[in-house]
């Protein structure tokens, strides 16, 4: 079987920078029927698949690399990056608690769009546009439409109402690791590629490519809503 | 208000530079989705590229079949899916399927044979066409020679699939390596009446019967 978020060679050839395991995007197959099988409260492997579904999710990963591209500070990759798991948390939470059905493609076209807006920003088009956006407000808004990506699927693995809120929680608490796990390997590539001179030739240029591949997942994800 | 990160917010490139990246952004983008992306996941394949890479078989559609829709409903004809099981490897010899419409022929013939006398049953068979056969002889043995020819080429060319010189029955099947006359010449080298019964089922034209001869313990063929 193909999974749905299959990567094509050109788009993982740009993403390998910033992704370790540019992989799938979806909970995996067989995950998916773990996660039916299960009754009651399963931390360990919900946690486990909340890490692993963002250790593998190239989309949150670029926009991740996006936001800490130009942050030299480990307070502000801190700042950032909390702002961002707040922001994912609560839409998580609270979508599965509500049961808000965002549909998947829309909510991921809109983080394409998160991508492309930090790659924008990254090289100073806001700037120039002489349009002033307060970067943390935008991280932690983009941090709700991520969430709720996160709460759709994890809604579409029809979870038992068993246990669902520790679940959940461990769900989160796993993306949470395995977000801090991607950012300290993006983080290493990173200082390694600063310590050369080939970063400022290439970061304008990185940047380029990141908002090329957002806007690569956005034309995907709006296709995929349009045809579906 | 954020401080700038980016080292490009403070001194931002002109106007006309963004636009520029902007624009490489976008025509990438463009170009991968078009031509790989879209045909992976939707066998959308506007320039035939993903098809020229074999991209569109990712996510191809199902093979369907327009079947008549007898059982109620409305439509003439309902789209029912039916099963994709791939390429298979090439036929080493094709012409081992043989289709035909019609139904195969099949007789029952019996003939007996006084002592000394032969005969000769043949059908008539194209080339790679099948035949199956059996046949039993009662009363006594029988030389036997199940062969072949082609119509009109006498009696230098012929080829053999089985001698008996003496036997009482015979089984088999047989694909005709060319066009013509595939049977059985019988000869009873007994001293007794013998039945032959010879059963034949196949794809062929028609039998021959070349009838009962001789009547001296010196025949041949």
């Amino acid at each position: 079987m193909f999974t749905k978020h299959g990567v094509s060679a050109t788009v993982s050839l740009l993403l390998v920078l910033f992704a370790p395991l540019a992989l799938a995007h979806g909970v995996a197959g067989g995950d998916a029927a773990y996660l039916e099988r299960i009754q009651g409260v399963q931390f360990i492997p919900l946690m486990y698949l909340g890490a692993k579904h963002m250790v593998t999710g190239y989309d949150h990963l670029l926009f991740l690399a996006g936001v800490i591209f130009f942050l030299y500070r480990i307070k502000d990759v801190a700042l950032y990056v909390t702002l961002f798991a707040v922001g994912h948390s609560v839409t998580l939470l609270t979508g599965v608690l509500a049961g808000i059905h965002a549909n998947p493609y829309i909510v991921d076209a809109i983080i394409g769009l998160s991508v492309v807006y930090k790659a924008f920003e990254n090289i100073g088009g806001f700037k120039r546009l002489g349009i002033a956006i307060d970067t943390r407000a935008a991280v932690l808004l983009f941090g709700f439409a991520h969430g709720f990506g996160l709460s759709t699927k994890l809604q579409d693995l029809s979870l038992s109402q068993d246990g669902l809120v520790p679940n959940m929680i461990a769900f989160n608490i796993g993306v949470e690791l395995g977000q801090f796990a991607a950012l300290a390997l993006i983080l290493i590539a990173f200082n390694l590629w600063r310590r050369g001179d080939t970063f400022v030739r290439g970061a304008y240029a990185a940047n380029v490519l990141i908002m090329a591949a957002g806007f690569a997942l956005f034309g995907y994800q709006l296709t995929g809503y349009l045809v579906t | 208000m954020s401080k700038p990160v980016s080292p490009y917010e403070s001194n931002p490139p002109s106007g006309k530079g963004i636009l520029v990246s902007v624009a490489v952004a976008l025509a990438g983008a463009a170009a991968v989705l078009v031509t790989i992306i879209l045909p992976a996941e939707y066998n959308i394949d506007p320039t035939r590229i993903g098809g020229a890479l074999g991209l569109t078989a990712l996510n191809a559609p199902a093979r369907t079949v327009q079947v008549a829709n007898v059982v109620g409903g409305n439509e003439k004809y309902r789209e029912v899916a039916i099963p994709d099981f791939g390429q298979p490897v090439p036929l080493p010899n094709p012409d081992v399927f043989q289709k035909r419409t019609a139904a195969a022929n099949s007789e029952t013939l019996t003939i007996t044979l006084q002592p000394g006398q032969q005969t000769e049953l043949k059908t008539l068979l194209k080339t790679s066409q099948m035949l199956l056969f059996s046949w039993q002889a009662e009363g006594g043995q029988v030389y036997t020679d199940f062969h072949g020819h082609e119509p009109g080429a006498g009696d230098d060319f012929w080829v053999r699939y089985e001698e008996q010189q003496a036997g009482t029955e015979g089984r088999g099947s047989l694909v005709a390596p060319f066009e013509g006359e595939h049977g059985w010449f019988w000869l009873n080298i007994s001293e007794t009446p013998v039945t032959i019964k010879l059963s034949v089922n196949g794809y062929y034209e028609k039998m021959i019967n070349y009838g009962i001869s001789g009547g001296t313990p010196s025949g041949g063929k």
